[in-house]
């Protein structure tokens, strides 16, 4: 009478669940008031909220957060810049800058992506660029044509004399 | 044949009936070995050495992640299989190792499921959980290459077999294990004091192989439980140093 019945049950999250909060895939993480200093290299993500003055490498994802600043060169697989970097960036495939980035220095990527409101001061350079001017190529094989044609007529000119 | 060392908590009348239910599961699966009982000033390490003179094939730990710890810290440098019962509260460690608390961890010793596991070295002592620096004014350099500083206190984990946990934006709480060929070193800069205790800010994650904190002043190490003053400490990993039955869910 006093038991409770058989299909309550109160919840309790059971392991499994309790991990799907954690994230696993944390890599390197430069906390907002963490200032670092001299060659900052790793194999797997980056994400910067300090300080950051030497150089920064990843062969993945860099991400710089709104109010973290890096002084030195940075390379990196793809990156999301939302914060400012003083120095060259080159990246292997994917550059986004959003609203907040600031960089100074020279852009080296292959696909870029610029919010409205984002600060560039520097050269940009991607990669994969294949422009031919169709035009000017026809009347370069023109003038070769016609030299090749002339030259022919002058030694049959001298071949009848 | 296994030998079984008993933590002195099990002593306990609440643990009596887990413990017996566990050794009939032993003797079921004929591995049921000597026990020996842990006390608070026993050397593990002397014991496990005049077991390993005396042929013993495994060494089974029977407790929570600190008597996993106690052992482990002092027993890492013998050459031996070692097993791992979890019993009661406070235990991490074994959910990293696959291992379920209680009875069915026997099924789990039983299958004799073989894994090296990677160790932390730090100033001629070796640590398997986690390494723990409470706030102070530190500076920690990294693989010889970069440096890290903060403007105030910092607290400093390494953590090895232990997941770190910390609460993140709107009390979420984010779990990291390890056990990945690199020690990941956890640093969480004090912002300011709550009414209790200290507040922190969001950590800064390092995965590294070697690093080396320094301070001025000397700063409280707590490794494994025991703690110590140092001023100067370099951190080490040492790969597949323990061997270990681990289970099939276990997370590395």
């Amino acid at each position: 009478m006093f038991q409770k019945p058989a299909s309550e049950k109160i919840y309790q999250p059971n392991q499994d669940e309790k991990h799907k909060t954690s994230h696993d895939d944390v890599e390197t993480v430069v906390g907002p008031s963490v200032k670092v200093e001299g060659d900052f290299s790793s194999e797997g993500n980056i994400v910067v909220k300090g300080v950051v003055s030497g150089s920064v490498k990843t062969s993945k994802l860099l991400t710089v957060e709104d109010g973290a600043k890096i002084f030195a060169n940075v390379n990196a697989g793809d990156a999301v810049i939302s914060g400012g970097i003083k120095g060259n960036v080159k990246v292997d495939d994917r550059l986004e800058l959003t609203e907040t980035a600031q960089v100074q220095g020279d852009i080296n990527c292959k696909i870029l992506n610029v919010a409205p409101g984002a600060l560039v001061h520097g050269k940009i350079v991607m990669k994969g660029i294949n422009l031919r001017d169709e035009g000017a190529d026809k009347q370069d094989k023109k003038r070769i044509s016609l030299g090749r044609t002339r030259s022919k007529a002058g030694e049959e000119k001298k071949a009848g004399e | 044949m296994y030998v079984y060392l008993y933590d002195n908590f099990l002593r306990q009348k609440k643990y009596d009936s887990t413990i017996k239910a566990m050794e009939t599961r032993l003797t079921d699966f004929g591995i049921a070995g000597k026990i020996i009982r842990l006390q608070n000033f026993t050397d593990s390490k002397a014991i496990i050495e005049d077991e390993i003179k005396k042929g013993v094939s495994g060494i089974i730990i029977v407790g929570n992640d600190a008597t996993f710890g106690h052992v482990l810290s002092r027993a890492a440098t013998c050459d031996v299989l070692f097993g791992f019962l979890p019993v009661g509260s406070g235990n991490q460690i074994a959910e990293v190792l696959g291992i379920p608390v209680g009875v069915d961890a026997c099924d789990v010793l039983s299958k004799r499921r073989k894994v090296k596991l990677d160790v932390g070295w730090f100033n001629n002592r070796y640590f398997v959980s986690k390494l723990h620096i409470p706030p102070s004014k530190i500076t920690v350099e990294y693989d010889e290459k970069f440096k890290v500083s903060t403007k105030d206190k910092v607290e400093l984990v390494v953590c090895n077999l232990q997941p770190f946990e910390w609460k993140g934006k709107g009390s979420k709480i984010h779990v990291v294990h390890p056990q990945d060929g690199k020690l990941e070193a956890f640093l969480r800069p004090v912002s300011g004091k709550g009414i209790f205790k200290d507040k922190y800010e969001d950590p800064s994650i390092f995965p590294f192989q070697e690093m080396i904190v320094s301070s001025r002043k000397p700063f409280v190490v707590e490794a494994d439980g025991k703690q110590s003053k140092e001023t100067k400490i370099k951190i080490k990993l040492t790969r597949k140093r323990i061997e270990m039955v681990v289970g099939k869910e276990r997370r590395f």
